[in-house]
């Protein structure tokens, strides 16, 4: 989708210096990136400083940036960049552990019972590895093959990141529902 | 394929929006105001005080490696009154006493048949007195510009116990003249000089040694009277030196332009045997300087550093392929050059200064600009950069259109970051 016209006008205004338009641009997407960032980060905190990167990257950069592309689509890349920068750059040890898992069944498990918040927490709550795949290739929608190249791992890896991920989901919201029928009682 | 669990979780996540913190703008704006500053040293206004230290290649392409003045530079005008001058025997040198000449590049004319003329001259605190004849013979030919005095010096009274080998000199001067300083204009002081080969009709004259040695120097060879081109008349390259301080200004998103004011100083160094008689005094000349009224031929070169001085209006557009803490930049523009003086500074002769209407140099030089710098932020205030060019004449230093100077320059450039 390329950009509209208010899009443009604001880049446009951006290109001039405008201080004005740089806070339009802000906040024309802020809130959706940052809900992109949170999902790869562990915390808002650090969602935010992820998004202040982004966002810097982004004005630095937009001369660079064809606008018959979707502009959305290329902050969300620069978000999700920033993002796995931060992680590999904070990450101590091994980013990618590679474990054997059994197969499970997934596509029975209920999410409608579950809002945004407690969604994103159990994501959260994955090992920083198999988060970042789960996240690019269950919401993104990236391959792994895609995945293996921006990550620089391999396309098996990616895949047994993302089956630990589904399980680990599995068994974070099992602890959960546990967790909300102690509560009851 | 994506499957259910996938579509899942995309639809229960995917658009989700959440409110960021009130300070997370602020921060951006922090960040933005400090980044800001870096990109804006390529689109902000600078100030770019530049000191460079360069390293030459020939001063000039082309014939800046003639040993000697090209043949071209010599203009044929008329001469009159030519005289043997005591210093020729008292000296190891041959001086030019004439008038200046009458004409500029103007064809030989109206010196015809012989003239006679007496003269006094002193030997050794002893007077004497001669009679001159000077026989003229003009040059039809466009290629051989001279003109031939043949001059017989008569001396009555002589004393032939100490002073032999000077009875009955007949002297043969070729008379070439070159290189105007300025042309089409009346007033204009033309270059000349007597450049003799004489000889002695009786023995081996102190006379017939210098001038011998003065037509070597100036690159004339005369097999009849066995001289050949020996002197040492060269100039070679030298180094540059450049201060400048400037503005840098934004132009589009990218490029910007940088306009200076600075000072350049190009230096060569040479070798001549011409230097300018002040009466008590020598003063040191450059191998393209004019041959001026009251120049002498010495009969050994001297070494000399030639200095061109200019005050330097520069203005170029940068581009920057590389755009981060570390920047690298390409530019390309133009230098406008006004000479300030020709000074010519030699250990033997001294410390000249010519004005540019003094030399045969343009007051006025074009030269183009290429050149690359790589600068660093040092704070959000200075930056430092390392830069290498080529400077190159677009239009000639020299009012003969021979020399286009060219140096590679080698500095370092402070920036100042005004706002």
């Amino acid at each position: 989708v390329p950009v509209s016209s208010y899009e443009s006008e604001i880049i446009q205004k951006c290109y001039d210096g405008n201080r004005t338009a740089y806070r339009d641009f802000y906040e024309l997407y802020a809130n959706e990136l940052l809900a992109i960032a949170l999902r790869y980060m562990k915390s808002k905190q650090e969602a935010e400083d992820v998004l202040q990167d982004a966002f810097i990257k982004a004005f630095k950069n937009l001369a660079s940036f064809d606008q018959r592309a979707s502009l959305k689509t290329w902050l969300t890349r620069i978000v999700i960049n920033t993002a796995l920068n931060m992680l590999r750059k904070n990450q101590k040890g091994e980013l990618w552990t590679i474990d054997k898992f059994e197969p499970i069944e997934t596509n029975t498990l209920p999410l409608d019972g579950y809002n945004y918040t407690e969604l994103v927490s159990f994501i959260q709550q994955l090992p920083t590895g198999c988060r970042s795949v789960f996240n690019l290739y269950a919401i993104e929608g990236y391959t792994h093959k895609e995945i293996s190249e921006l990550l620089k791992i391999s396309s098996g890896t990616s895949k047994s990141q993302y089956h630990r991920a589904k399980v680990l989901l599995k068994e974070i919201m099992a602890s959960e529902e546990t967790k909300t029928k102690l509560k009851v009682i | 394929m994506r499957s259910l669990y996938e579509q899942k979780w995309n639809d229960a996540v995917k658009g989700a929006k959440i409110e960021p913190s009130e300070t997370l703008w602020n921060n951006i704006a922090s960040k933005l105001d400090n980044q800001k500053g870096r990109n804006y040293w390529v689109t902000l206004l600078m100030i770019a005080a530049t000191i460079t230290i360069a390293f030459s290649f020939p001063l000039t392409i082309g014939d800046s490696a003639n040993s000697s003045r090209p043949d071209t530079n010599l203009h044929i005008a008329q001469s009159m009154n030519v005289e043997a001058d005591n210093s020729v025997y008292d000296q190891s040198v041959i001086k030019n006493t004439n008038s200046p000449p009458l004409a500029i590049n103007a064809p030989i004319k109206g010196v015809t048949g012989d003239e006679e003329k007496n003269t006094t001259f002193n030997v050794d605190d002893k007077n004497y007195s001669s009679t001159i004849t000077n026989e003229i013979i003009k040059s039809n030919s466009n290629l051989a510009n001279y003109q031939y005095l043949s001059q017989k010096i008569v001396v009555p009274q002589f004393d032939w116990d100490t002073h032999f080998e000077l009875a009955d000199i007949n002297n043969h001067y070729l008379i070439p003249y070159f290189m105007p300083i300025l042309k089409e204009d009346n007033n204009n002081l033309l270059a000349s000089i007597n450049m003799g080969t004489g000889n002695s009709s009786s023995g081996n004259g102190i006379l017939t040694n210098n001038t011998a040695e003065s037509a070597k120097a100036f690159g004339f060879s005369n097999d009849s009277n066995g001289f050949s081109d020996s002197a040492t008349k060269n100039e070679s390259k030298g180094t540059t030196l450049y201060l400048s301080a400037g503005i840098e200004l934004p132009v589009g998103n990218r490029f910007s332009l940088l306009a200076g004011i600075g000072y350049l100083a190009q230096k060569m160094e040479g070798n001549n045997n011409v230097v300018l008689d002040n009466g008590d005094t020598y003063q040191p000349l450059g191998i393209y300087d004019p041959i001026m009224y009251n120049s002498v031929f010495l009969s050994s070169s001297y070494s000399y550093l030639a200095t061109n001085n200019y005050i330097s209006l520069p203005i170029s557009i940068k581009y920057p392929i590389i755009n981060r803490k570390l920047k690298f930049r390409v530019g390309a523009g133009v230098s406008t050059d006004f000479m300030l003086s020709h000074v010519i500074n030699s250990d033997a002769y001294g410390k000249a200064s010519y004005k540019p209407s003094e030399v045969a140099y343009e007051p006025v030089v074009l030269s183009g600009l290429v050149n690359l710098d790589l600068s660093y932020y040092l704070s959000n205030q200075y930056s430092v950069a390392l830069e290498t060019g080529i400077r190159k004449g677009i239009t000639p230093i020299d009012k003969n259109k021979e020399l286009y100077p060219s140096s590679f320059t080698i500095g370092i450039v402070l920036f100042y970051k005004i706002r």
